[in-house]
C-alpha cells in the first residue's frame, strides 16, 4: 500500500468553499431569526438579523459568481460537476452501498480522487444540484425579496410573495439537512479530520492498494 | 280512788259492744246499696219507653229547680248484652251515676263527670270550640252504655257520630267530595292533633259485594292457625309486611278460591284529640294531607283477623307505600315541572264536569283529557297512535304528573321503568337483538321505538368514587371543586364563548377539575358519561312498525343522533344547560377519560366528511406546511448522521484491522 499526497483543492476553490460555507451559516441562522422573529433573536433586533442576512446574502451570490467563473475558465466544470450516466446508474448504487454497508466492514472505499476527478458519483450528483439548481434558486428568490417592489413583476410570475417565499424557505431546509450530512461524510475520510486537512491546505492523502 | 276506776270500766265495755255490733253493719253496707239488677230490672227492659211520662213520674222522686241534663244519644233503655260488651261493661251504674245511692232516685240525675275517668278527653274537649259554642256534653255524641272501643268502629260508623248532628256537610271546596267522604272520617281533616294510620284490610267478593274476609277463609286459604298464621305471612320474618309477602297472602287467597281478593286502605284516627276546631283554618290546605310526609303514613298496618272476630294489627312496610299512585310531597311538587310554570293543583283537578258551584270554587269532576289543554301537540300525536288505540292508556297511566323533574332530565333508566310498568316482559320480547342486555342497559325504549324522535348525544359530568360508582355532579359538587362558588360554569369551559364547546376546552376542563378533585373526600376522579337519549319524543311508538328492527337506523354514521351531540351543564338556579359539543370528542385522541367507554359499531369507519376535512385542514396550513416538512428534512439529515455515527462506533475494529496492513 502506498502512501500519496495528491494536490485535489486549488486555492480558488478553497477561498470560495469557506466563505462560501461561512456564509451559509451566517444566512441559516438569521434567517433562523427571521423565521421566528420574538421567539429566536441571537441576533440582536430583527432589524440587525435583516442587515446579516441581506450582507451575507450578497456575499454567497458574489462567492458563487467566483466559482462560477474559476470553473468555466479553467473549464474543469462539467467534468467535475455534471455526472455522466454511468455515475448515476452505477456508480451512485456503489457509493450507497459503500456509505450504507461496506463502511462499516472496514472496506476499502470504491472511489479514489485524484486533482481531475475528485467527486465520487454521490458528491457529483448531490454537488450538482445543489450547485446548479439550489444555490442558484435560493440566490434569485433571496434577491427578488431583497426588494418586493421592484421585483414584483417577476414574483407574480410565479404566484406572488408568499410562491417564492416558500421556495425560499424549502430551500434553505434543504441547505440545513445537507450542511449535516456533508459535515459527517466529511470525517469519512481515511482519518477524521482528512478531508477537513484538504479543503484548508489543498493536499489530500490517498492511499492506494499495492 | 277505787270509785274512780269502777266508773270507767262500764263506758269503755258499752262502746266496745256498740262498735263490735255495728261491725256487720259496715259490712253489710253493701246490702243497702242500689245495685246493677235493681237499675236494669227497670232500665234494662225496652219496656220503659213505653211508660208514659206520668207512670214514669211516679217511679221516682220528683224534684224541683233542677234542669233536666239532656240525654244525648242515651236512652232510658240499657241493653244489657250491649253494656255487658260496651267499653264501659265492667263498671256498675253507680260508677258514673254517683248521685244514686237508694231507690227510687232522683226524678233528674246530675250529669256524670266523665272527667273521673276520662281527666284529658275532657280538657281537650273543654277547650275547644266545639264546647264552648254547642255546650253538647260527652253523651251527645257518644252512648257510654253502648259505646264500642273506638278501634273497632269502622269509617262509616266514626262518621255516623258526626253526623247526628252536623246533617249539612257542605264540603264543596274539596275537588271530588264523595271521594273524600267515602274513605275518610271527620276527625282526619278536624282533628288535626290527633294520631292518624292507614289500615288495610282483606277484601274478597262474597255475593257481587266487596267483604272482608274471616279469620276461617284466611286459615283455610293459608293453612295455619292463631299464631302461626302470623308466622306464615311474615315470610322473612322481620317483623313487619312487606309488599312481596302482601302479594303472596292474595296469591294463596286467590288459590283457595276467594274472588277478586285485595286490600282495601282505610285511613283512620288512632288516637283522637278532641278538639276539631283548633288549627282548624289550615284545614283547607291539600298539603294536610296529600304529601308524603301526612300524619297518617306515620302508621300503616294490615288489619289480619283473629279468631274472636277482632283484627290483629301488623306493621306494614313502607316499600308498600310506594305501590300508590304518588301523592305529591308538598314541597317537592313546588320544585317539579309544572309548579315552575305556575300550575297548581286546581289547574289539572278541575276540568269539566262541574259538580258544584259555590262562591269562589267551581268543583268540577276531572275528565280525561285534562293534560292536553297544555299538551295538545303530544295528544293530537298521541291519539292516532296504535298505542293509544288499543291501550287506552292515558298520559297519567304513564307518567307522574306531580313528579319533580322534567322528562329530559331523567336518565335512561328511569325512562325505561315508564315503559317497563305494563311492558314487563320487554328483555325477552328483544331476544332478536344482538347482545340484548348492552342495549337495555344504554338505551331508553323510545330510541328505537319513536323514529320521530329528536335523539341526541349527551354527555354529562360524573365523579368516580373511591369504591368504583359513578356519581353525577351537580353544579355544586362542580364549583365546590374549582373553587368558585359563583362560577357560569358554561363560560368558564367555553372561554371564546362561541356558543359551543370543543373537544380541547372540555378536555381541558377537566384536567381543571381533576387537579383539584384531592380536595373532595370521596371522589377518585371526574369525568364525563355519555347518554344516547332522546331529546324530544314522539308520542308514537309505532309509527313505521317493524322496520324498528333495522341495525342500520343506529349502527350507522348517518345516524340522527350524531347531529346532536350535546353537553350538559349544570346551571347555579338548579337548571341544566347544554351545549353543542364538538363530534370530534367521540373518536378522536383528546384523552377525555369516560369516553373510551362509549362505542357504537361502525363508528371508527373514516367518512367523506372526514376526508374533506382533512382536506380543509391540510388546505388551511398551506404554507405553513414547509415548516413542517423542512423540519422533518432536517430531522431525516440528522438521524441519518446519528445512525452512521453509531453503527461507525460500534465497528471501529473492523477498520482498524484494514489499516494495520497500511503500516
Amino acid at each position: 500500500m502506498t502512501k500519496e499526497r495528491i494536490f485535489l483543492h486549488p486555492l480558488p476553490v478553497r477561498i470560495w468553499h469557506w466563505i462560501h460555507a461561512i456564509g451559509i451559516v451566517l444566512l441559516v441562522l438569521t434567517g433562523i431569526q427571521l423565521h421566528v422573529p420574538g421567539v429566536i433573536s441571537v441576533f440582536g433586533s430583527f432589524k440587525t438579523a435583516v442587515a446579516i442576512h441581506n450582507f451575507c446574502g450578497f456575499l454567497v451570490l458574489g462567492d458563487y459568481c467566483l466559482w462560477l467563473g474559476y470553473y468555466v475558465i479553467t473549464g474543469k466544470l462539467i467534468k467535475l460537476y455534471v455526472p455522466p450516466k454511468t455515475d448515476i446508474t452505477k456508480g451512485l448504487p456503489q457509493q450507497a452501498a459503500f456509505y450504507l454497508y461496506k463502511y462499516f466492514k472496514g472496506e476499502e472505499p470504491p472511489f479514489q480522487p485524484c486533482a481531475d476527478e475528485k467527486f465520487n458519483s454521490l458528491q457529483k450528483c448531490a454537488y450538482c444540484f445543489i450547485m446548479f439548481v439550489l444555490v442558484p434558486l435560493q440566490i434569485a428568490t433571496g434577491v427578488m425579496l431583497y426588494n418586493i417592489r421592484f421585483f414584483k413583476p417577476v414574483m407574480d410570475v410565479f404566484g406572488g410573495v408568499q410562491v417564492v417565499d416558500a421556495v425560499h424557505l424549502i430551500t434553505s431546509y434543504c441547505f440545513v439537512s445537507f450542511l449535516f450530512v456533508h459535515l459527517y461524510l466529511c470525517t469519512l475520510g481515511h482519518t477524521f479530520w482528512a478531508h477537513f486537512k484538504a479543503m484548508i491546505f489543498g493536499y489530500e492523502e490517498v492511499h492506494t492498494p499495492g | 280512788m277505787r270509785s274512780k276506776q269502777m266508773t270507767y270500766c262500764p263506758g269503755i265495755l258499752v262502746l266496745v259492744f256498740a262498735f263490735l255490733l255495728s261491725l256487720p253493719v259496715f259490712f253489710l253496707a253493701d246490702a243497702w246499696a242500689v245495685s246493677d239488677d235493681d237499675c236494669l230490672s227497670c232500665h234494662g227492659s225496652s219496656d220503659i219507653l213505653d211508660i208514659s211520662k206520668a207512670d214514669r213520674l211516679d217511679m221516682v222522686v220528683p224534684v224541683t229547680g233542677i234542669k233536666k241534663v239532656s240525654p244525648g244519644v242515651t236512652s232510658l233503655y240499657v241493653d244489657q248484652d250491649k253494656y255487658a260488651s260496651s267499653v264501659h261493661g265492667d263498671l256498675s251504674c253507680t260508677d258514673c251515676h254517683t248521685d244514686i245511692t237508694q231507690l227510687p232516685h232522683k226524678q233528674y240525675l246530675a250529669p256524670v263527670d266523665c272527667s273521673m275517668c276520662h281527666s284529658d278527653i275532657a280538657e281537650q274537649y273543654k277547650k275547644s270550640r266545639h264546647f264552648k259554642v254547642s255546650h253538647k256534653p260527652c253523651w251527645a255524641c257518644h252512648n257510654p252504655h253502648e259505646e264500642v272501643p273506638v278501634e273497632q268502629l269502622n269509617q262509616k260508623q266514626r262518621i255516623s257520630i258526626c253526623l247526628r248532628c252536623h246533617k249539612k256537610t257542605s264540603h264543596d271546596w274539596l275537588p271530588q267530595p264523595e271521594t273524600h267522604f267515602k274513605y275518610l272520617e271527620c276527625t282526619v281533616c278536624h282533628s288535626p292533633k290527633a294520631t292518624k294510620g292507614m289500615f288495610l284490610q282483606f277484601y274478597s267478593k262474597k255475593d257481587g259485594k266487596q267483604a272482608p274476609i274471616t279469620y276461617s277463609e284466611f286459615t283455610k286459604a293459608l293453612g295455619a292457625q292463631g299464631k302461626d298464621l302470623y308466622v306464615k305471612i311474615d315470610l322473612n320474618k322481620d317483623g313487619q309486611l312487606e309488599p312481596f309477602e302482601i302479594k303472596a297472602v292474595l296469591k294463596q287467597l286467590k288459590a283457595a278460591g276467594l274472588k277478586d281478593c285485595g286490600l282495601r286502605e282505610q285511613i283512620l284516627v288512632t288516637n283522637l284529640y278532641h278538639n276539631f276546631t283548633y288549627k282548624v283554618k289550615n284545614i283547607k290546605d291539600c298539603a294536610m294531607c296529600h304529601t308524603s310526609m301526612s300524619p297518617f303514613y306515620k302508621t300503616v298496618e294490615a288489619e289480619i283477623p283473629d279468631k274472636d272476630g277482632s283484627f290483629k294489627k301488623y306493621p306494614v312496610s313502607r316499600a308498600y307505600l310506594a305501590k300508590m299512585p304518588p301523592i305529591p310531597n308538598q314541597h317537592a311538587y313546588l320544585k317539579s315541572v309544572h309548579a315552575e310554570n305556575g300550575v297548581t293543583c286546581l289547574d289539572c283537578h278541575s276540568e269539566f264536569k262541574v259538580l258544584k258551584k259555590n262562591g269562589k270554587m267551581v268543583v268540577k269532576s276531572p275528565g280525561i283529557v285534562v293534560c292536553a289543554n297544555c299538551h295538545s301537540d303530544i295528544m293530537d300525536k298521541y291519539k292516532k297512535s296504535l298505542h293509544y288505540r288499543v291501550s287506552k292508556k292515558i298520559c297519567y297511566n304513564c307518567h307522574n304528573p306531580h313528579s319533580v323533574k322534567p322528562f329530559s332530565q331523567l336518565t335512561a333508566q328511569q325512562r325505561k321503568a315508564i315503559c317497563q310498568k305494563c311492558h314487563t316482559d320487554a328483555l325477552q320480547q328483544h331476544k332478536w337483538l344482538s347482545q340484548p342486555n348492552v342495549h337495555f342497559r344504554y338505551l331508553e325504549c323510545t330510541m328505537c321505538h319513536s323514529p320521530k324522535a329528536s335523539k341526541g348525544i349527551v354527555y354529562y359530568f360524573r365523579g368516580i368514587t373511591s369504591d368504583g360508582r359513578a356519581v353525577r355532579l351537580a353544579y355544586k359538587d362542580l364549583a365546590t371543586i374549582l373553587g368558585k362558588p359563583k362560577v357560569d360554569i358554561a363560560e368558564y369551559i367555553n372561554k371564546a364563548q362561541s356558543g359551543r364547546v370543543s373537544a380541547f376546552e372540555l378536555a381541558a376542563f377537566l384536567k381543571d377539575l381533576n387537579k383539584n378533585v384531592k380536595k373532595t373526600k370521596d371522589l377518585k376522579y371526574i369525568d364525563v358519561g355519555v347518554h344516547l337519549i332522546v331529546l324530544k319524543p314522539v308520542h308514537n311508538f309505532t309509527d313505521k312498525g317493524l322496520k324498528a328492527k333495522d341495525c342500520i337506523v343506529c349502527h350507522s354514521a348517518n345516524a340522527s343522533f350524531y347531529s346532536k351531540v350535546l353537553l350538559e351543564i349544570p346551571q347555579r338556579d338548579g337548571g341544566i344547560q347544554t351545549l353543542p359539543l364538538d363530534k370530534s370528542v367521540l373518536t378522536g385522541a383528546h384523552g377525555i377519560s369516560g369516553v373510551s367507554d362509549f362505542y357504537l359499531l361502525g363508528e371508527h369507519r373514516l367518512t367523506k366528511k372526514d376526508i374533506e376535512d382533512l382536506w380543509y385542514t391540510i388546505k388551511s396550513i398551506g404554507y405553513r406546511w414547509i415548516d413542517i416538512i423542512g423540519v422533518m428534512i432536517i430531522l431525516g439529515g440528522l438521524g441519518f448522521v446519528g445512525l452512521h455515527s453509531l453503527f461507525r462506533i460500534l465497528t471501529i475494529k473492523n477498520r482498524r484491522k484494514s489499516r494495520k496492513y497500511d503500516k
